[in-house]
């Protein structure tokens, strides 16, 4: 696998993924394949978009590299280390906190009934054994980080607007120092002008702390303007992999093509 | 974009967030709010402090007997009487309020021990953990309590405690039941995920995550447990088999009162009471504490609002009145208010006027809580309760909506107004055949036969571009692909053939591709059949697209409106400006939204 002075972070080769589609009477699982020979990397302080339309299986990869669905075939290697490896529901720590995720609803990835704050607090407590003091300075650094005014912390996900609900899970993804962020479609439940600012906070955060990002996302324009590299999915398999705008300038397939021309466009006024 | 720009764009949003909603009533508040709750609390306190102070609030030892003023009624001495051996009935009952709160703690308490750790670690682990755990649950639960509890006393003796252990053990089976349930539907859920992915440990998520959103249904249901305990401890002592002979309890005291009924009728009155006002305060304490749980459904109980007699809308000038009678849809000073938290109302719609000419397309934007979907329901008169249209005027047709019944209203929804909502599987039921569906509306209002109904449901499919549409009538919404229902959901909407068509973000659970097809389907439909559509939508760029003109919601207000190319050119409002200035930085390409 890759060595930890690569400047790949992630690997991705040849994975296939199967997931239960349900059982015969006789209790035999039926299976769907759902991710047909995936390869891709991403490199450090870089994203990788991955782009599809519903059932391209964008997620279902997502889901494999944080553990939390089976692999049937294939390799994740993450910083040197053979990820599909390791037994089935045996994560190592270590790993966890170098690959965080920020889902799709904020609202829903949030616990309803724990103060923003302490939502966040958590996280710093359980990585970083920090207390007291020590624990809440670090918790305000979080805050400032990813531009939540402070007092937002009193309050319950409920209380606060979308953007504000995105920027505490972006918090409590970054408390442990991960190294790679999975973002699964992490903009697509938010208002356009409230995308464009959390967009924005993402490509920050890259630049300060050299993070790297699997950005998942159903939205092309997003894609183009956050992503480094671009693998368009279809059906489990890649129509078109390479850089950002190789992509979008000289699609490759037919289905690339169409995908780029489905997106509205205003009328008379070119993007800048 | 810089990140102060940004911050910049959504300011003025987030201040009107936090001035308007400001923070929700606590849940104590919400609870305190409900007459009946605050009845059942104070009854229970006043039972709590009783019992624990019994000894020295009652008037005399629950156990003196005097053989000269047995069977009393009420007086002086005795305020509610006294028994068979002339003990006093007020101290007796209130002592027995003693032994019914222990038997509550003693059912109660251990059952919660035990059956909601065990629930929460059997629906987390699952397999064979929880398929075992689950068939004994079963085994018990099929087991009446009572009998269950007759068994117990009858191996290991008479006694209020092993009678409460007794039917602890099965409250400990409700309880795992209960949050078993809960647990399974809490698991999938994105938080529990990110708990995951955080690396935290099983207990760790369980009591800290998954726990604190159970509560709600835990509570509930140990607030009527508490009652069926009450209850259940009357009914061994009734029985003889609960408190030892001559301890003060409500159902011994009941037995007592059997037994010299007909000399002394007012015996039975005080320990009845007590356990009929216990039992029930227990019960409202539950509904109590799952209302307040869920504060919706205390505002959905409300009483309907008044109904607002629609004010006469004075066209301004004879090119005014020209525009009126030519709309399909107008709408004039149009407003929605709510009840806010202190009885005042709040206005989510204020003063929205827009009108809609004949085969024109109008494009109704904004982002979440712009109004615009709760626009779209004043329109339909589907303002959710307690909601109203407090003021303006909705002429469809040159026909005032506002104020006219609901009944009115139904024969206009589906006839003159067409409706396409955002989700096509959530709109479709699973269980009935499309062409079925589609023709419900049309043999309802027409009246024609099936026949000819499911004839022009296939002609209208036709149209909308479903292939083999006369075979698919009999097809289940599962059987279409998302962009396929879609279709069918507007044409569904136009069977009837509606003056208007209102579409509520019709693409945005769409992909990309089937969005297109979409759209160049409304504007089709437009073209051949004169269609008129109000476009609710989030997407600037659908607006830019397919709309002839633009009105731009903030707030719930209108703040600008206009022909499509001319706003897009030169927006004049300063939202409108921020809101394409966002699209065009996400549309851009890589770095532009710095």
């Amino acid at each position: 696998m890759n060595a930890p002075n690569d400047d790949v972070i992630l690997r991705v080769e040849d994975l296939t993924i199967r997931y239960e589609k349900g059982r015969s009477i006789w209790g035999t699982p039926r299976y769907g394949q759902v991710v047909h020979g995936v390869s891709f990397s991403v490199k450090r302080g870089e994203t990788f978009g991955l782009v599809g339309e519903s059932g391209s299986g964008k997620s279902t990869i997502g889901k494999a590299i944080l553990r939390q669905i089976p692999v049937l075939g294939g390799t994740i290697g993450f910083d040197g280390e053979t990820v599909t490896d390791w037994p089935e529901g045996t994560t190592p720590l270590a790993y966890r906190r170098a690959v965080q995720v920020v889902f799709q609803s904020p609202r829903l990835s949030l616990n309803a009934r724990m103060l923003a704050r302490d939502t966040v607090a958590e996280a710093v407590h359980f990585h970083l054994g920090l207390q007291g003091r020590e624990l809440d300075e670090r918790v305000d650094r979080l805050f400032d980080d990813v531009g939540l005014a402070r007092h937002l912390g009193d309050r319950y996900p409920d209380e606060l607007s979308g953007g504000q609900q995105q920027r505490v899970a972006i918090a409590r993804a970054l408390a442990c120092d991960p190294r790679l962020v999975i973002c699964d479609e992490a903009v697509s439940a938010l208002d356009v002008s409230t995308q464009a600012q959390v967009i924005a906070l993402l490509r920050r955060l890259q630049e300060e702390r050299g993070l790297s990002y699997v950005f998942i996302s159903h939205d092309l324009g997003v894609v183009r303007n956050l992503c480094h590299q671009v693998g368009v999915l279809q059906h489990g398999r890649f129509t078109d992999i390479g850089l950002t705008e190789d992509i979008f300038e000289r699609p490759r397939s037919d289905y690339t093509r169409a995908l780029l021309d489905a997106i509205p466009r205003f009328p008379g006024r070119t993007a800048a | 974009m810089s990140d102060q720009a940004a911050n910049a764009l959504e300011a003025p949003l987030e201040a009107a967030l936090t001035q308007t909603s400001d923070r929700r009533p606590g849940f104590l508040a919400r609870l305190l709010s409900q007459p009946s709750t605050v009845f059942a609390l104070c009854w229970v306190i006043l039972l709590v402090i009783v019992a624990l102070f019994a000894s020295y609030l009652a008037p005399h030892d629950p156990n003196a007997s005097s053989v000269m003023r047995r069977l009393q009624g009420f007086s002086s001495n005795n305020w509610l009487g006294t028994d068979d051996l002339g003990r006093d009935l007020l101290s007796r009952a209130m002592w027995g309020g003693r032994v019914a709160l222990h038997a509550v703690a003693m059912a109660v308490g251990p059952a919660l021990l035990v059956g909601v750790p065990i629930g929460l670690f059997v629906a987390y682990r699952g397999g064979w953990w929880d398929r075992i755990v689950m068939r004994l649950v079963e085994v018990e639960q099929a087991i009446p309590m009572l009998l269950f509890a007759f068994t117990f006393i009858a191996i290991f003796g008479r006694g209020l405690t092993n009678a409460m252990l007794a039917v602890s053990l099965g409250f400990a089976m409700s309880y795992l039941r209960l949050t078993r349930a809960v647990v399974l539907a809490e698991r999938p859920k994105a938080y529990v995920q990110a708990a995951e992915i955080q690396g935290y440990s099983v207990p760790r998520i369980l009591f800290r995550h998954i726990l604190p959103n159970a509560i709600g249904p835990i509570a509930v249901q140990t607030s009527i447990l508490a009652g069926v305990a009450i209850l259940l401890e009357a009914m061994l002592s009734f029985l003889g088999l609960g408190v030892a002979t001559g301890s003060p309890s409500w159902g011994a005291m009941l037995d007592d009162a059997r037994r010299f009924q007909i000399q002394q009728p007012l015996l039975s009155l005080v320990p009845g009471a007590a356990i009929t006002i216990t039992v029930l305060a227990f019960n409202l304490l539950g509904d109590g504490f799952r209302d307040a749980f869920n504060s919706d459904l205390v505002i959905s109980r409300r009483k309907k609002p008044e109904p607002v007699a629609a004010e006469p809308v004075v066209a301004d000038s004879p090119a005014a009145a020209e525009a009126q009678s030519n709309s399909v849809l107008r709408l004039s000073h149009v407003s929605v208010e709510f009840p806010s938290h202190g009885g005042a109302y709040q206005k989510v719609v204020s003063d929205v006027s827009f009108a809609i000419a004949p085969g024109e397309i109008y494009g109704l934007v904004g982002e979440s809580g712009s109004g615009k979907s709760m626009t779209t329901a004043a329109i339909l008169g589907q303002a959710p309760r307690p909601g109203r249209v407090s003021s303006g005027s909705i002429l469809l047709d040159g026909k005032e909506l506002v104020g006219l019944p609901e009944r009115q209203m139904r024969a206009i929804r589906g006839r003159d107004i067409g409706t396409v909502f955002q989700d096509p599987m959530m709109a479709l039921s699973p269980v009935h055949k499309i062409g079925d569906q589609m023709i419900e509306g049309l043999v309802r209002h027409e009246g024609i036969s099936r026949k000819q109904a499911l004839e022009r449901a296939a002609e209208l499919l036709d149209l909308v571009g479903v292939i083999d549409a006369r075979n698919r009538l009999n097809d289940y919404p599962h059987q279409f692909s998302g962009g396929m229902a879609q279709r069918a959901m507007i044409a569904a909407a136009l069977i009837c053939r509606p003056k208007l068509l209102i579409a509520d973000e019709p693409t945005t659970a769409l992909d990309v591709t089937v969005q297109k097809q979409v759209l160049d389907l409304m504007l089709r439909l437009r073209e051949t059949l004169g269609m008129s559509i109000l476009f609710i939508t989030h997407d600037l760029a659908v607006v830019a697209q397919l709309c002839d003109r633009v009105g731009v919601m903030k707030l719930g207000e209108l703040v600008e409106e206009g022909t499509t190319s001319a706003l897009f050119a030169d927006p004049k409002h300063a939202y409108t400006r921020q809101l394409l200035h966002a699209r065009e930085m996400l549309d851009g390409p890589m770095g532009t939204a710095r």
